[in-house]
C-alpha cells in the first residue's frame, strides 16, 4: 500500500439560523408614509403586513469528505458529499393582487442543497528545470422544496413557482414552439383547458396544434437557473524563470432568461425611435409564407403585439453552459544573480489577462448563475476584459 | 492579590457598562410606522384615509420598458379609458397610449407590468386600506367622535368608490332591464390574504349602494369641515351614488342625487371656467369642483412622468409636445360658435391666433387638437397640477338625464339649461322631450365632459352603444397620413394643402395623423352587451395565486 501517502475521512455537522427577509422588521406590519398635499398620510405596506408568529429560518449542515494524496502526493484531492437541510423557510409568500398587497412573511416548508464536490490535483511533472500541474474541481448541487404546508405560488416576478417537489430555482414559462411559417407568428403549445378549442387563434403547424394566442399558452417547469454541475479548471507550467498559468471555469446544465436580449428583439412593438435592435432581427426574421426561422416577424401592429413579444415564454430562455477563460498569466523572474546586483530579492515581469474570453450561448451575456438575481438577466452583462503588463519587485 | 481583584472589578464594570439594555433591542422602523400606532385615535386613523387619497395619484415606479402607459394611479386610469373610446383621438406616433388606442392592451395578459395588473391592484389596495379603517374603527377607537365619523365615512366611501372603478372595467355591464348573475368582481370586505371568489354583478353593485350609504350616514353626522377637495363629504359620496344610480338605469333616484348635489354642495357654475388662461381646467378652487386631486405646489408629489397633465395637456412640455391630443372632428362640428367651449379645440392650429403650445422649440400642432388643459408653466416636465374627479356640471347633467328618462320633461329641461345656457348664452330652452332631450344631454356630456375620468367609455358601455370613430375617407378623398398633409412636419393644415386631395367632409380625423398608427382595426366594436372588447381581462397575477377566481371570456 505504499502509493497511498495519505487517507483523511471527516464530517461535521452545524446548525445555524438565518432571518435574511431583508427587512429589520420582518414581523411588524407596517405603514409607510404617503403624505396628501399638506396632511400626514399613511398607506399599508404591501409586503409588510405583520406576521407575529414568524420564527428564525434553521438549516443544518452536514457533510462527509474523503481527502487524499496518492503516488508519491503527485495526485491530491478530496471528495465531498453535503446536506444542507432548511427547515422553517422563510418565504416571501405571493399574495393575489385583490388582497391589495403584494407578499407576506411565512415560515413556510423545508427544502434541501444536497451535492458532491470534488477537486483534484495532479503534478505531471515536478522535478527538475519543468513542472507542471493540473487541477480539477466541481460541484453538482440540487436543491428541492421538500415540503410546503401553502399552496404552490409564483414568485413576485412570475417567472419562478414555489412547489413541492421542486427547485425554488426551476423556470415557470410559457411553451413556445417556434414560429408559424405560414403566418410569422409565434406558437405556443396549447393549455389543457384550451385543448380541443377551435378558434382563429388554434394553428395547425406540421400536423400539430398550436396556439397565437400566449392566454391561451400551456405553462410549465422549463429548466432551473442553477446549473448542475460547476467547477474550475487550472493548470499551471514552469520552466526555469518562466511561469504560465491558466484558469478555467465551467458550468453546466442551467438556463437563464435573457432579459437583454429580449429588449432589444423586441425594440420596435415599444416605440419606433430610440430603441437599439439586435442584428439577429434583420438576418432571421420572417419575410414571407413559407420562411421558416425562430424569429417572428417584425410589425408595430398591437394586435400582434403580447404574441410577438412572448414575454415570459421559453423563446427567451438561453442555456447558461459555458466555458470562460478566467486568466492567464505568463510571468518570468529574472536570474537571482540579476537581482542580487541589483541588491533586489526578486524580480518578476509578468502578462495577464482576466476575463479573456467566453464561449457561452450569446455574446454579452452573462451566464455565470446567480442565487440571488436569477429571475432577470436584465442588466447583468458579462464581466469587462482586462490585459495587463507589469512588473513585481520585492526589496 | 490587590491587583487580581481590581483586575475583577474592571472587567465588571466594564461588562456592566456594555451590555444592553432591553429597551435597546425593542428598537422601532424609523421610515415608517407601525400598524398600532396608526390605529392608536380617530385623529390618527384620518392619517390612513390621507395615505388613500395619495395613493390616488402615487405614481408607479416599476413599470418602465414594459409599461407603454404612464402610470400615475386613479388620474392614468381615466386617461387610459378616455383613449380607448371615440371622443379622444390619438395623433402622431408616440408609444404612451397607442395601445389603449388600439384596444389591446387591456386585454394583454403577458406582461407582469401591464396596466391590467396595476389598475386593478390599485383599486384593491384601496380597498384594502379602507378594509384597515373600517376594521379598527369597528374595534373602538379613542379618541374625536368626530374625526371617527370623517375617517370611516371616507373608508366606506372608497369602498364603495373603488368596487363601482372595478366592477365597470372588468365585468359585463350592469343590464338595467335585469337578471345581472354575469361574474361582478370580488368583494374584499375584511382584510384577508385568502383566495375568493367573484361575486355576481347584482352583489357588487348591492354592495357599492350599501357601502355608500353607510359613507353618507357617517358624514353626514361629521360637522369638521374638509381641508381641501381631495376628501370626500356627503356630497361626493351622493354624486358618486348618482353615477351608480345613472349606470344601473334606475334614472329617477340617479336625478334625484345629483339634484341634492346641485342644491346643497355649495358648488357653483363659475363664469371664467373656459376662458382663463393660468391652469384652466386644473385648478381645484374653481367653484365648480367637488372633488379632485390636490396638487402641492412644490410639486413633489407629482410622481414623475406619470400625472395627467403629462398626456393630456398640449401645453406640457412632456409627452404631448410630440403627441398632441385631439377631439373627434365630427363631435367638434356639431358645437356652435357661441358656445364657449368650441375653443377648447382649435380646429387649425397654423393659423390660429391665439394657441397654447409647450415651451420647446420640438413642439408639435395638430389639427383639432385640444386647449382645455393650460398649465402656467409649459417650460417644466414633471409638473403636476390639480385633477377634477367630479364637477358640480356633470350633477346637472345627470340629473337632466335621470328626468328626462324618469318623464320628468320640465326638470329635464331646466337642469339641462342651466349648463347649457350657462356655456352657450344662445342656447335656447330646450322644448324636447324623451330621446331627443336625452340625446342633447349626452351631447353636453361628450363636450362638457370631454376626456375627464372616463366619462365616455363608461356612457357608451352603460347605454350599450358601440365604439364608431366615424367613417374613413371615401376613395378619391384625401387618405390621411404624412404623405397626405398629416405630417408631424406640416407648416399648412391639409385643406389648405394644394399639393394633397381633397379631405372628405363625412370622414372622422380617426386614424389620418402622421403614421397612422392607431390603425383601422379599432375604428370600430361591436355593442358592450356582446363585444369581449369592453370586458378587462383580469391580470395573470390574480388568476395564478387565486385559484377561486375566474377568468373573462379571451
Amino acid at each position: 500500500m505504499d502509493w497511498i501517502n495519505g487517507l483523511k475521512l471527516r464530517a461535521s455537522v452545524g446548525t445555524v439560523g438565518s432571518d435574511d427577509l431583508g427587512s429589520y422588521f420582518p414581523w411588524m406590519a407596517l405603514y409607510v408614509i404617503n403624505q396628501n398635499v399638506d396632511e400626514p398620510g399613511y398607506t399599508q405596506s404591501t409586503t409588510s403586513t405583520g406576521n407575529p408568529d414568524l420564527q428564525w429560518e434553521v438549516s443544518t449542515n452536514w457533510d462527509v469528505a474523503l481527502e487524499f494524496s496518492l503516488f508519491n502526493r503527485r495526485l491530491k484531492g478530496s471528495l465531498e458529499y453535503f446536506d444542507r437541510r432548511t427547515t422553517n423557510l422563510l418565504m416571501e409568500v405571493t399574495l393575489p393582487p385583490s388582497t391589495g398587497l403584494t407578499s407576506h412573511n411565512e415560515n413556510a416548508g423545508g427544502l434541501y442543497n444536497r451535492g458532491v464536490e470534488f477537486q483534484l490535483d495532479y503534478d505531471i511533472f515536478r522535478s527538475g528545470d519543468l513542472k507542471w500541474n493540473v487541477g480539477l474541481t466541481g460541484t453538482f448541487l440540487k436543491n428541492r422544496i421538500t415540503s410546503l404546508p401553502i399552496e404552490p405560488f409564483l414568485r413576485s416576478a412570475s417567472y419562478n413557482k414555489v412547489e413541492e417537489g421542486h427547485s425554488v430555482y426551476e423556470w415557470w414559462l410559457y411553451q413556445w414552439a417556434g414560429v408559424d411559417p405560414q403566418t410569422g407568428l409565434n406558437i405556443f403549445e396549447i393549455a389543457d383547458e384550451f385543448i380541443g378549442d377551435t378558434s382563429k387563434d388554434i394553428v395547425n403547424v406540421n400536423g400539430v396544434n398550436y396556439t397565437t394566442n400566449m392566454a391561451k399558452a400551456r405553462e410549465d417547469y422549463s429548466g432551473s437557473s442553477i446549473p448542475d454541475l460547476f467547477g474550475g479548471i487550472n493548470t499551471s507550467l514552469s520552466w526555469k524563470g518562466f511561469t504560465l498559468s491558466l484558469d478555467l471555469y465551467y458550468q453546466l446544465g442551467g438556463w437563464t432568461y435573457d432579459r437583454a436580449y429580449e429588449n432589444v428583439m423586441i425594440g420596435a412593438l415599444v416605440s419606433t425611435n430610440s430603441v437599439n435592435l439586435s442584428p439577429d432581427l434583420a438576418a432571421n426574421m420572417w419575410r414571407q409564407p413559407g420562411d421558416v426561422t425562430n424569429v417572428p416577424m417584425l410589425t408595430s401592429n398591437a394586435t400582434y403585439a403580447s404574441n410577438i413579444h412572448a414575454a415570459r415564454s421559453t423563446r427567451w430562455l438561453t442555456t447558461t453552459n459555458m466555458l470562460e477563460i478566467n486568466s492567464l498569466n505568463l510571468a518570468y523572474s529574472l536570474p537571482k544573480k540579476w537581482c542580487e546586483r541589483l541588491k533586489l530579492s526578486k524580480i518578476q515581469v509578468y502578462l495577464a489577462g482576466d476575463h479573456l474570453y467566453v464561449f457561452n450561448a450569446r455574446r454579452g451575456l452573462n451566464s455565470n448563475y446567480s442565487l440571488s438575481n436569477y429571475d432577470s438577466g436584465g442588466d447583468r452583462f458579462s464581466p469587462s476584459r482586462t490585459i495587463s503588463l507589469g512588473i513585481n519587485i520585492t526589496l | 492579590m490587590k491587583r487580581i481583584y481590581s483586575i475583577v472589578l474592571m472587567t465588571v464594570a466594564l461588562l456592566t457598562a456594555w451590555s444592553c439594555s432591553k429597551e435597546f433591542l425593542d428598537t422601532a422602523p424609523t421610515s415608517s410606522v407601525d400598524e398600532a400606532s396608526i390605529f392608536s385615535s380617530t385623529e390618527n386613523a384620518m392619517m390612513a384615509i390621507n395615505g388613500i387619497h395619495r395613493m390616488m395619484y402615487e405614481g408607479n415606479s416599476s413599470g418602465t420598458t414594459t409599461s407603454w402607459n404612464g402610470q400615475g394611479g386613479y388620474q392614468t386610469f381615466c386617461l387610459h379609458l378616455a383613449f380607448m373610446a371615440d371622443d379622444v383621438v390619438w395623433t402622431y406616433d408616440n408609444v404612451m397610449y397607442k395601445f389603449c388606442a388600439q384596444l389591446t392592451h387591456h386585454r394583454d395578459l403577458s406582461h407582469k407590468y401591464n396596466d391590467l395588473n396595476y389598475y386593478w391592484k390599485l383599486f384593491y389596495r384601496v380597498i384594502n386600506n379602507a378594509n384597515k379603517v373600517i376594521e379598527a374603527y369597528d374595534a373602538g377607537m379613542p379618541g374625536s367622535e368626530q374625526y371617527g365619523y370623517m375617517a370611516v365615512g371616507e373608508a366606506y366611501a372608497y369602498r364603495g368608490f373603488a368596487l363601482f372603478e372595478l366592477v365597470q372595467a372588468w365585468a359585463k355591464r350592469y343590464d338595467p332591464a335585469g337578471n345581472n348573475t354575469q361574474p361582478g368582481v370580488i368583494l374584499r370586505l375584511t382584510p384577508s390574504p385568502d383566495p375568493m371568489a367573484r361575486s355576481t354583478v347584482e352583489e357588487t353593485y348591492a354592495q357599492i349602494l350599501a357601502d355608500l350609504g353607510t359613507a353618507f350616514e357617517y358624514l353626514d353626522k361629521c360637522t369638521i369641515k374638509k381641508v381641501n377637495k381631495s376628501h370626500f363629504d356627503k356630497y361626493v359620496v351622493r354624486g358618486i351614488r348618482a353615477r351608480v344610480y345613472l349606470t344601473m338605469g334606475k334614472w329617477s333616484e340617479a336625478a334625484a342625487d345629483a339634484e341634492y348635489v346641485v342644491k346643497y354642495s355649495g358648488a357653483k357654475l363659475q363664469d371664467d371656467t373656459y376662458t382663463t388662461v393660468v391652469n384652466r381646467a386644473s385648478d381645484a378652487t374653481n367653484t365648480e369642483w367637488l372633488w379632485g386631486l390636490i396638487a402641492k405646489e412644490d410639486n413633489s408629489q407629482g410622481g414623475g412622468n406619470r400625472s395627467w397633465h403629462n398626456f393630456i395637456s398640449n401645453n406640457y412640455a412632456a409627452y404631448n409636445r410630440n403627441s398632441p391630443r385631439a377631439i373627434l372632428n365630427l363631435l367638434y362640428n356639431t358645437i356652435p360658435e357661441s358656445d364657449v367651449r368650441k375653443r377648447l379645440w382649435v380646429e387649425d392650429p397654423y393659423t390660429a391666433k391665439e394657441l397654447y403650445l409647450p415651451g420647446s422649440s420640438s413642439a408639435r400642432r395638430a389639427c383639432w387638437m385640444s386647449q382645455k388643459w393650460i398649465i402656467d408653466d409649459n417650460t417644466t416636465q414633471r409638473y403636476f397640477k390639480d385633477v377634477a374627479y367630479m364637477r358640480l356640471p356633470e350633477m346637472y347633467l345627470i340629473a337632466a338625464e335621470g328626468y328626462a328618462r324618469a318623464g320628468q320633461n320640465d326638470k329635464a329641461q331646466n337642469m339641462l339649461y342651466t349648463i347649457a345656457h350657462h356655456r352657450d348664452p344662445k342656447y335656447a330652452k330646450p322644448t324636447t322631450s324623451g330621446e331627443a332631450l336625452v340625446e342633447a344631454v349626452i351631447w353636453q356630456r361628450r363636450v362638457e365632459l370631454w376626456a375627464e375620468h372616463g366619462t365616455r367609455w363608461h356612457d357608451l358601455k352603460r347605454l350599450d352603444q358601440a365604439i364608431d370613430r366615424g367613417p374613413k375617407p371615401r376613395d378619391g378623398y384625401n387618405q390621411g397620413g404624412t404623405a397626405n398633409g398629416w405630417g408631424t412636419s406640416a407648416k399648412v393644415a391639409p385643406w389648405n394643402n394644394p399639393k394633397v386631395p381633397p379631405l372628405d367632409p363625412l370622414a372622422s380625423n380617426y386614424n389620418m395623423y402622421g403614421e397612422q398608427m392607431p390603425g383601422e382595426k379599432a375604428r370600430k366594436t361591436g355593442k358592450p352587451s356582446v363585444d369581449e372588447v369592453w370586458q378587462w381581462l383580469i391580470p395573470y397575477n390574480e388568476i395564478a395565486s387565486n385559484p377561486l377566481c375566474e377568468q373573462n371570456p379571451l
